[in-house]
């Protein structure tokens, strides 16, 4: 604790040193790679700092850590407003990891869905490279932050259970808890069936009936698809076309399980 | 001929009302516009989006005309804009209602719905119509005078005997969800809000 700034200076150089090169020589699969791309943001701002960019405010490492959170791919965003040759590379070698960030295994996408959600927040800060920044003083706090799509998924899991305790409170509701289970496990079995293909379905609107029904809705552009399930079990799906008016159904349950032509419909609204 | 069927719409346009009442069980003007009364969905709060509402909790009840007792036909419950509040229509519904999210449909617009039932297309399926609202008191049925009732109406031609003759019990579902969707992407088209609790 008692380290000066320069010897402190010297640390982190040396940390970028071993990073640069782990950047380059790594394999792709490394699950460590985005935590060392968030190592990676301070020294960056150093160094176009030196250069002597206005822009490198932005990038200050003492500037909001949540800015820096949401990801590598704004992260790069960012970066390509800097016209500076030696950012441009390094922008370059961050976006590539950035893509592989997103099409990473199927195995690896499902597990990060079904952990903990606290694991899955405090993914970016769990290594032993980051724990470095709690030794450090006047280092900001760590903020959490939760990619959009995995906040849905959360918010559509929290939206449920409300209407669970709906169902139990008032024992009134147009709907069962039953139908309300049911419709969970369909959007379970629908989302990892595109998870086991490396997509991210979208995660829908949801809305219970008055018939003991459940439904779910997909809207983008043109494309309708809506996904209603009963408590007797049967499962409807139907989508419509806005722009030609075309519709289509199918029906089915969870043991039939889903038809190649629901999960084409379905794949229209993949992100 | 002409000179009195132009009169007649003139004077029906400097005389028309908004607040009046027409008789049971027929059409509501083009030119009103209903509410409803609607269980905010998931993405409501989040994205002011209200496309997954139910539209679907009809209702078949017994009604009183001015004569006798006549069946009213399954129809979705809606309220007259200019005759009844959503303040008022929500003191219909069951205590603590979910139902808080006033959507506003125009008449003429949910006439024009044309739905698919995947292999024809069928214009004009859905009406609006005056549905009087009766209450029982003691024991015998009266038309009801609560503030707010004259506005009551409803949109008929969604429930499954209302679909045209023929057709597969696909060609059906398909024909009754395509009106559903339409009347809801109607509702998001128009202003809605919340009411206060």
């Amino acid at each position: 604790m008692t380290m000066s700034t320069s010897s402190f200076k010297e640390v982190e150089q040396e940390e970028q040193a071993i990073f640069l090169t782990t950047l380059q020589t790594s394999p792709k699969n490394s699950s460590s790679t985005p935590v060392r791309r968030m190592q990676y943001v301070p020294s960056l701002a150093q160094r176009v700092a030196e250069s002597g960019n206005a822009e490198v405010r932005k990038y200050n490492p003492l500037y909001p850590r949540t800015q820096i959170n949401m990801g590598s791919r704004i992260y790069a965003e960012q970066l390509k407003n800097i016209d500076e040759d030696k950012v441009r590379d390094f922008s370059r070698e961050i976006a590539v990891h950035d893509v592989y960030e997103w099409a990473k295994p199927i195995g690896h996408q499902a597990n990060f869905i079904k952990s903990d959600p606290k694991e899955r927040r405090g993914k970016f800060w769990s290594s032993p490279s980051s724990d470095l920044s709690k030794n450090l003083p006047g280092t900001p706090k760590k903020v959490e932050a939760i990619h959009p799509q995995q906040q849905r998924y959360e918010h559509l899991r929290v939206y449920l259970d409300s209407l669970k305790n709906e169902a139990r409170v008032t024992g009134e509701t147009e709907f069962s808890e039953r139908v309300l289970n049911l419709s969970w496990s369909v959007w379970e079995r629908l989302t990892s069936l595109f998870q086991a293909r490396g997509q991210w379905l979208e995660v829908p609107d949801a809305c219970p009936g008055s018939k003991n029904n459940f439904m779910y809705t997909w809207s983008k552009s043109e494309h309708y698809l809506e996904c209603e399930i009963f408590g007797t079990g049967e499962i409807e799906f139907f989508y419509r076309n806005r722009n030609t008016g075309e519709v289509w159904g199918d029906d089915t349950t969870l043991e039939q399980g889903f038809s190649g032509d629901i999960l084409d419909k379905a794949s229209l609204f993949i992100e | 001929m002409i000179f009195w069927t132009k009169l007649r719409s003139l004077s029906n346009k400097l005389f028309f009302r908004m607040d009046s009442v027409g008789e049971n069980l027929t059409p509501l003007p083009d030119a009103y516009s209903v509410l409803r009364l609607a269980r905010p969905p998931k993405d409501f709060a989040e994205k002011g989006n209200i496309l997954a509402i139910q539209l679907d909790q009809l209702e078949g009840e017994f009604i009183l005309s001015s004569e006798d007792k006549k069946d009213a036909p399954p129809h979705l419950s809606v309220w007259v804009d200019s005759l009844t509040t959503p303040e008022q229509a929500y003191k219909f519904l069951s205590e603590n209602s979910p139902r808080k999210l006033v959507l506003r449909l125009k008449v003429n617009e949910i006439c024009q719905i044309k739905a698919n039932s995947g292999e024809c297309v069928y214009p004009h399926l859905l009406k609006v119509i005056w549905v009087y609202r009766s209450q029982e008191i003691e024991g015998e049925l009266v038309r009801d005078c609560r503030p707010g009732a004259d506005g009551h109406s409803g949109i008929t031609g969604l429930d499954e005997n209302s679909v045209p003759a023929g057709l597969t019990n696909r060609q059906q579902k398909n024909l009754r969800k395509d009106l559903r969707v339409q009347l809801a992407e109607l509702a998001s088209k128009d202003c809605f809000h919340i009411m206060d609790s």
